[in-house]
């Protein structure tokens, strides 16, 4: 029986569960696809974190570095899953390097990528300099340290976050039915810390509805409004346009409270992106067999198990956003329990 | 207070309110009843998308997230109030339903209450209908009422400024599309007999004949005989072509 794992995808959920395997003495293997470890957050440099307010490198700085000390991690970069035979625990395995590894589990942690703006035609994303998406204001906090207008440089008097951009979306057809889950929270914070920073920038939240779940909703709904003032109006944007006369965008929206049309000035707006399976999802999800959500393609858990970090495969363990949109926290957490499970599923024992 | 303390902020009508509960559930049901009805209306969230996108909300009280919620309430009182004008400021571009997030057609849901309205020969179609007696004259014996030379600039100021010097030399412009896109009156009226028959055998069996002669029964008479003369001529064409 073999007695090591694989794990692949090197973002938060990856890194977890390999961290959690090499400190229980286990041989584990790690493939990740880009050139360097931390999956969207490192790689795109996320600015700050819900919902711990807190820097990429804070929160996933420790568990990259702990997993390339480890001396039962074996982390390797560009590389990819290619194949896999056999069944638990005895899988064979067949790298985009060439190499062959006999492994007794798998943790899959292949992440989602960002919704494609441009899909969304009528909210004018790569037509106006001045609508952005939130991963661009993200860069541009991270990056540039400052907020300011693509089209001139200068900074914004208004700043419009446009919400479900590419989520709970019947028009884009079956895939993007579901809720980001992140993208209300990150908006709060962003706002604040706009407000935060620039006083004099107004900024307007459109939403459908604010879906701050749990311990979230007074850190990133009402602290935005109550202590930063961040606005918001209940209506989602129909359509962004530009005007000439004066150089600004115009959000278009119903009012659906007051039960007004409007149709108001904007210099940047943020569109807030719904999260989509990755292409590395898509393709391990058809090497190990694992099954999909019909509609959205995110890997679904074993129907019979209560825990979600179940695959229907015996020995496949699923962990993070494969499965679905999720927070950077729940993330660590399922790699975590992905890696434990991996762990007393190869029946190892752990020394005292 | 009168009418309603959101959204429907017309009252309703004393003729809706005069008419008995029953009838108004009835004409519901009808509405309700038709095939596409499922097709055009799912859940909703009240995002406004449909509204903030709709032309008619421009200018008009209309909204078409209100039909949408009148439905889902099931407010039947004012629903039938709505088929009597409120429905008549939709133009059916269908924007609401391109753009809505939940699928759901207002536009269409729109058509359906029309056609009840007018199956049911409501007082409001028949004065709605009115000022298109010549147009229904020329769409139901011909079908097609408009032609090209019957566009003028003047007519759509909304057409903005470059329309005007889009109608320069038009009839030259026109002669050079080289096929017949129904340059004038006089062509785009112009119909072979046989099409013209298969025409008013669709309005015949669909119940448009029926329905036009409740809603007006002069413009009914003066389109019945020009369809019946078309149809002697064809059964004569047909008893010719048969003895041949």
């Amino acid at each position: 029986m073999a007695k090591s794992v694989l794990v692949v995808g090197g973002g938060p959920a990856g890194l977890a569960a390999a961290r959690t395997l090499g400190k229980l003495g286990i041989p584990t293997i790690l493939v990740e696809k880009e050139q360097k470890l931390g999956g969207r957050p490192v790689l795109e440099d996320y600015h700050t974190l819900i919902p711990r307010k807190m820097t990429p490198q804070q929160v996933i700085g420790p568990f990259i570095e702990e997993v390339q000390n480890s001396p039962n991690v074996d982390v390797k970069l560009g590389v990819e899953l290619e194949a896999c035979e056999g069944e638990a625990p005895n899988f064979k395995v067949k790298l985009s390097n060439g190499e062959e590894h006999e492994v007794g589990a798998i943790v899959v942690a292949t992440g989602f990528q960002h919704f494609d703006a441009k899909r969304k035609g009528e909210l004018g994303y790569g037509i106006y300099p001045d609508v952005i998406t939130n991963l661009e204001l993200e860069q541009m906090f991270s990056r540039e340290g400052k907020l300011y207008r693509p089209s001139n440089g200068q900074m914004p008097k208004r700043v419009a976050f446009v919400f479900c951009v590419g989520s709970r979306d019947r028009q884009l057809g079956v895939t993007n039915v579901h809720c980001c889950r992140y993208g209300c929270a990150l908006s709060g914070l962003q706002g604040s810390e706009i407000r935060e920073k620039y006083p004099d920038v107004d900024v307007f939240c459109y939403y459908m509805d604010v879906r701050t779940y749990g311990t979230w909703e007074y850190p990133f709904y009402w602290a935005p409004q109550e202590k930063y003032g961040v606005r918001y109006v209940r209506g989602r944007i129909a359509e962004i346009t530009y005007s000439p006369t004066d150089g600004r965008l115009r959000v278009k929206h119903e009012d659906t409270i007051v039960q007004r049309p409007a149709e108001i000035p904007m210099d940047l707006v943020v569109l807030v992106l719904g999260m989509e399976p990755s292409e590395g999802t898509k393709k391990v999800a058809k090497i190990l067999g694992l099954a999909q959500d019909p509609d959205s393609q995110f890997l679904l858990p074993a129907e019979d198990a209560g825990s979600n970090i179940i695959s229907n495969k015996a020995g496949v363990f699923i962990a993070g956003a494969c499965k679905g949109p999720i927070d950077i926290e729940s993330s660590l957490s399922e790699g975590e329990a992905a890696g434990a499970e991996a762990a007393t599923f190869i029946g190892a024992k752990v020394s005292a | 207070m009168e009418g309603h303390p959101y959204g429907y902020n017309i009252p309703i009508s004393e003729k809706t309110k005069e008419v008995p509960w029953e009838e108004k559930v009835r004409v519901y049901e009808e509405v309700k009843s038709d095939f596409r009805f499922k097709e055009f209306l799912f859940g909703c969230l009240n995002c406004g998308v449909c509204t903030a996108s709709c032309p008619s909300n421009r200018f008009f009280d209309y909204s078409p997230r209100e039909i949408v919620q009148r439905f889902l309430e099931e407010d039947v009182e004012v629903i039938y109030d709505m088929m009597h004008e409120y429905i008549w400021a939709c133009s059916q571009c269908f924007t609401c339903w391109i753009r809505c997030p939940f699928v759901n057609n207002p536009g269409g849901l729109v058509i359906i209450m029309r056609e009840v309205a007018v199956r049911n020969a409501f007082e409001a179609t028949k004065d709605l209908l009115k000022p298109y007696g010549r147009v229904l004259l020329k769409v139901m014996t011909t079908g097609n009422q408009l032609s090209a030379d019957m566009l003028q600039p003047d007519f759509f100021p909304d057409w903005g400024p470059k329309m005007q010097d889009n109608m320069e030399n038009i009839r030259a412009k026109r002669m050079a599309i080289p096929f017949d896109v129904g340059k004038s009156v006089k062509t785009a009226w112009e119909v072979s007999l046989e099409t013209a028959i298969e025409m008013y055998t669709i309005w015949r069996e669909t119940g448009i004949f029926e329905m036009l002669e409740k809603l007006d029964p002069n413009l009914y008479n003066v389109i019945m005989d020009i369809v019946e003369e078309n149809e002697e001529r064809w059964e004569e064409l047909m008893e010719e072509e048969e003895e041949e």
